[in-house]
């Protein structure tokens, strides 16, 4: 019934949303969500509702679901190694069990 | 003295003025701690409001100004951006235990302009019948790009001479740059108003919305001066006094250059105080993302926080100095 996946989650300023995104379709991924989000980090506190001068210091999640670790591996370590060396953000890989696998 | 006591309740009559009182309303709001917000989407719908209006505003005169008008104002504009990033890093830069890039992107903001101080000014004067060039905003993007991009190259050749890589080129930023929302909207203002004839919905809508709106983003814009100022604890104190000073000294230079022009072809003292309150301004809404992208080893808190949270009220409160100083100087 269900296939095992894993889920890239990726939380970054709305900034390096270009970035991550050049990254992803070099990947050839093809889908991927992205939701906003707020909280508070070493960058200070990301509004969720409420006004903040400069719209690309809010946060957003994105999130992946890939059959393929490996390619699920390699896409968080070059995420890693080329924008966030220098820039805040976080993220992680985890389990999830799909239904529809074939969309994955 | 006596010009002394003009001088002051001159001043004193237009720190009184609704766009500055909204700025220190939402200051004292965020001091009490008062849990009013204002929801984002109306936020960013007013910052779209007033860059599409600046910029059609200014697009619309173009049609009729004269390209040598624009000229000096164009170079001067252009000469103070690169002027006040060279200064900013002698000045930043050269002391002791203040790191470089830090200096740099500092200096980056003040260097650019702030379309809030500018919408500002231009509301402060139109409220005087203080008359000004309707083309002059459309020096923005001259002071605001060239500053930007000196901050940038500079910090590149710190980051190479230090033998780290440098992610991007500049070819990449500056179209990143002009791609940002700010830009695009300032832009499409200006060519919208340039090539097109948007009169009707300009007079309609653009227009009678320009004050209410600006009030609203003066309330947001003390709100985030206060939040921010928490940000500058850990930072050098001379950053709080660069904040404090460089909005006077950069609008001051601003302000001879532009009574350079004054006295040549006749700019007039209006126009010569919108380029001082240019110069005055730090960028707040399009300089703080470019400059986190492209010198990503600065401290988001070190410029941002003395731009938003000291450099930008000093250069809103500092507008009715240029016009106070254009009414006694430039037209006596």
């Amino acid at each position: 019934m269900t296939t095992p996946a894993v889920k890239l989650t990726i939380i970054v300023e709305r900034l390096l949303k270009p970035q991550i995104e050049t990254l992803m379709q070099q990947a050839g991924l093809v889908g991927w969500s992205i939701f906003p989000g707020g909280g508070r980090g070493t960058h200070g506190v990301h509004r969720t509702q409420a006004a903040q001068l400069v719209r690309e210091f809010s946060i957003v999640k994105f999130e992946i679901v890939l059959r393929d670790r490996a390619k699920a591996e390699n896409l968080a370590e070059q995420i890693t190694q080329d924008i966030l060396v220098e820039q805040p953000g976080i993220l992680w890989l985890e389990s999830v069990e799909v239904l529809r696998s074939h969309k994955f | 003295m006596s010009t002394l006591l003009e001088f002051l309740t001159l001043f004193l009559t237009q720190v009184q003025k609704p766009t500055l009182a909204f700025l220190l309303g939402g200051m004292v709001l965020a001091a009490i701690g008062s849990r009013l917000e204002i929801p984002d989407p109306i936020y960013q719908f007013i910052v779209l409001v007033l860059l599409l209006k600046v910029g059609m505003g200014a697009g619309m005169a173009l049609r009729t100004a004269q390209p040598l008008d624009l000229l000096l104002p164009a170079m001067a504009a252009m000469a103070l951006g690169l002027f006040i990033v060279l200064l900013g890093r002698v000045t930043l830069c050269l002391l002791p235990k203040l790191r470089k890039e830090d200096g740099l992107a500092t200096a980056g903001l003040f260097g650019a302009v702030s379309v809030s101080t500018l919408a500002a000014g231009m509301a402060i004067m139109d409220d005087d019948g203080f008359a000004y060039e309707a083309w002059a905003p459309a020096l923005y993007p001259f002071m605001d790009i060239p500053a930007l991009l000196a901050a940038i190259v500079l910090a590149q050749i710190a980051r190479r001479r230090a033998g780290a890589q440098t992610q991007q080129s500049l070819r990449s930023l500056i179209f990143e740059t002009l791609r940002g929302s700010a830009f695009s909207a300032l832009l499409l203002g200006l060519a919208l108003g340039l090539f097109t004839r948007p009169d009707p919905v300009f007079d309609s809508f653009y227009e009678p919305l320009f004050r209410g709106l600006l009030s609203l983003l003066m309330l947001v814009m003390g709100m985030e001066a206060y939040a921010r100022l928490s940000e500058l604890r850990g930072v050098a104190i001379a950053y709080a006094v660069y904040g404090l000073l460089a909005p006077l000294v950069h609008g001051g230079l601003g302000f001879a250059l532009g009574w350079a022009i004054h006295l040549v072809t006749g700019f007039s003292p209006g126009g010569v105080v919108i380029l001082a309150v240019m110069a005055a301004s730090s960028s707040d809404v399009s300089g703080p993302p470019t400059l986190r992208v492209a010198i990503p080893s600065a401290n988001p808190a070190v410029y941002i926080g003395t731009s938003t949270s000291i450099g930008t009220p000093v250069a809103l409160l500092s507008i009715p100095l240029w016009m106070t100083l254009a009414e006694m100087l430039l037209m006596p």
